[in-house]
């Protein structure tokens, strides 16, 4: 397996993660810089974006299940496209043996979901409860997987109880949604998105500490990486809710209003994260851009809704003025650090991908919408990247490590410690002499 | 910015949704033909029936902060009761350390007690004349429990997972400090022999502990 997990392990960043990899050349001086873009970080990003893509796409899928939607099997097929990404990514840590044995148990249990939903679209107790049983022993199975996997470094019994929040939250964001409690729906989706970047944490972090020189021995978890993994979050969550809400939006759908609230939410959780680093001002002025670029795809939406071609024009010219002021506002804020052009470019790409799953979405063309849906939630990670490669470059200081390099001093304590009492002895024998030399002196004049 | 409200917008385009559609049909559904609509209606049968807004009434699960910022640390299998001090990282990059000798310090850009990674604690073994307050550390055995009072008073308890002996300039700190996805705490003091001109105790004695769950 030693040999697997060498040969496999070069292919990482390139066959799992779906961002452009970069060229990583840490050396063992530079680590004292904060950085983003460290081989451990880089891993955890990759499990940010696999794991938190799960909780979104199978929230969506059962909704999609609930609803009897016409694109439920494509949102399937996206969530076990993702399952392939994450067990090529498991594989590559651990052997594609391991990888075999994790896909088959992350379908498993993805399919006892599946069961819950037809459990509860036939209204039939026996088959959710079942369904509810199998979950909960794939969870000590799975655990227990994962807790020799990472050479107990993962402890079963804490992944097993990390493993019941995740199934308890897809299970009430799933129940939240057919009683009709939309708010409560979407608020659970968000939660079940936010669990999976603690998981990714976990993780990463166990995985880099028992593969240290994999990674250069860099560390997944440091106030460096801490920023980058919750942009992660907050961007990738906004690109997937947004894509929800336009949906929902052209649909008529009764959820419509509490997506758009979650939406929401999210953009003044990102503008919290702006403030942290740029004060209340800079926050305010990232939150009036913010919104107002939501607020011209729901122009596209409504446009398209009334088959206005005029008025969809209107909105992606204002979301080009957008890209141009807020690419402006951030090469401004991080003093430089981002360029304005750079960042415009990935802008256009981010409309252009979501302006393209939805479009793809009203030509009912399924395959295409999940497939950029995918794409457009992959791309904010790069997004996060680029940014948090900015602000931590501008702001060294405040993402150092938070570590002494060296263990407490914690022999004898207090002031009289023997080695202070022979200097605190050696000064009062040096004053001694000196004032005697001075009486001395007196005394000659 | 000349750009009109999100919210305003919102609104009018919630009124042109709903004025739209009706509850059973997508405005996608409509532009379609009949026999589409018909395998439309078939498989919306077999799917759930849209329902009207409701309750769910069970609260949110997720994950709940336990942790807290640490006041007082009682050990009883070894009589310790202390008071605890917040330090940092000292210019030489040692961990800081209690004023008093019969205090505990709290590494504060570490971890909080109770949360996920690494909260360590440290306390010296001995003073001039006699004992400090992590004199008796060493006895600590598999099994033990310590507490750890809040601000609040709200107090979390720790056992004893284990200890380890390292010498004092080849620990790996990192890992003792380092995140771990368990709610780990560590008490450090020295241990050792003492060698007045190598910086007195050559060892550091760190205990292992994990939140109790409940």
């Amino acid at each position: 397996m030693n040999k697997n997990v060498r040969n496999a392990f070069l292919a990482v960043p390139l066959s799992v993660s779906l961002l452009i990899p970069t060229t990583l050349s840490v050396s063992a001086q530079d680590h004292a810089k904060p950085s983003v873009t460290t081989e451990a970080v880089e891993l955890r990003s990759t499990l940010d974006n696999l794991l938190s893509e799960h909780a979104y796409l199978a929230v969506e899928t059962m909704r999609k299940g609930a609803e009897g939607a016409a694109d439920f099997e494509q949102s399937a097929a996206a969530l076990s496209a993702n399952t392939e990404d994450l067990s090529g990514a498991i594989a590559s840590v651990y052997g594609e043996e391991a990888g075999q044995q994790f896909s088959q148990m992350w379908t498993d249990h993805i399919g006892f979901f599946v069961d819950y939903v037809n459990g509860t679209a036939n209204n039939d107790e026996e088959m959710k409860q079942m369904a509810l049983d199998e979950l909960n022993q794939y969870r000590q199975d799975f655990s227990q997987f994962l807790e020799s996997a990472t050479g107990e470094r993962l402890e079963a019994d804490a992944l097993a109880e990390g493993l019941q929040m995740h199934v308890k939250q897809l299970i009430g964001a799933f129940d939240s949604y057919v009683a009709g409690d939309y708010e409560k729906a979407y608020e659970y989706e968000r939660e079940a998105i936010k669990h999976m970047y603690g998981v990714s944490k976990g993780l990463s972090s166990a995985i880099v500490n028992q593969f240290p020189d994999k990674f250069n021995n860099t560390k997944a978890v440091t106030p460096a990486a801490d920023l980058r993994s919750n942009l992660n979050h907050l961007l990738s969550e906004h690109a997937g809710l947004a894509a929800m809400a336009m949906q929902n939006g052209i649909d008529g759908a009764e959820d419509f209003d509490a997506s758009v609230q979650a939406l929401s939410n999210n953009t003044d959780d990102l503008a919290a994260a702006i403030s942290s680093i740029y004060g209340e001002e800079a926050g305010a002025q990232f939150k009036e851009m913010w919104s107002g670029h939501i607020g011209n795809f729901v122009d596209y939406v409504k446009a398209t809704g009334a088959d206005d071609a005029e008025m969809k024009e209107e909105a992606l010219q204002a979301l080009t003025q957008y890209r141009a002021d807020f690419s402006q506002f951030l090469e401004t804020a991080t003093g430089g650090e981002l360029d304005a052009d750079v960042l415009a470019g990935n802008l256009q790409e981010h409309v252009n991908q979501l302006t393209g799953t939805f479009d793809s979405y009203v030509e009912e063309d399924y395959a295409a919408t999940y497939e950029q849906l995918r794409t457009a939630y992959a791309h904010m990670f790069g997004a996060s990247k680029a940014l948090s490669s900015g602000f931590v470059a501008q702001f060294p200081e405040k993402f150092a490590a938070d570590m002494p390099s060296e263990m407490p001093d914690t022999g004898l304590g207090g002031t009289a410690d023997s080695n202070n009492m022979w200097i605190f002895a050696s000064i009062l024998a040096l004053l001694a002499t000196t004032t005697l030399f001075i009486r001395k002196s007196e005394n000659q004049q | 910015m000349k750009r009109i409200l999100f919210f305003l917008l919102l609104s009018v385009f919630l009124v042109a949704c709903n004025g739209n559609s009706d509850t059973s049909s997508s405005a996608e559904g409509q532009s379609k033909n009949e026999e589409v609509n018909q395998e439309e209606a078939d498989e919306e049968k077999k799917g759930l029936q849209k329902k009207k807004q409701g309750m769910y009434d069970d609260p949110i699960i997720k994950e709940e902060d336990v942790s807290l910022t640490p006041k007082r640390i009682q050990i009883p299998a070894i009589g310790v009761d202390a008071s605890i001090e917040n330090v940092g990282t000292l210019a030489n990059g040692q961990m800081g350390v209690p004023q008093d000798e019969q205090n505990v310090a709290w590494f504060e850009p570490g971890a909080k007690p109770g949360a996920k990674g690494s909260s360590v604690l440290a306390g010296h073994v001995g003073r001039t004349e006699g004992a400090a307050v992590f004199y008796h550390l060493q006895n600590l055995k598999k099994g033990d429990e310590v507490v750890v009072t809040g601000e609040s008073g709200d107090s979390l308890t720790f056992v004893v997972t284990g200890r380890e002996v390292f010498p004092q300039n080849n620990a790996p700190v990192e890992d003792i400090f380092g995140y771990t996805a368990r709610k780990s705490m560590k008490l450090i003091t020295c241990t050792g022999e003492y060698i007045r001109n190598s910086g007195g105790h050559q060892d550091r004695l760190v205990v292992f502990t994990e939140l109790k769950e409940a």
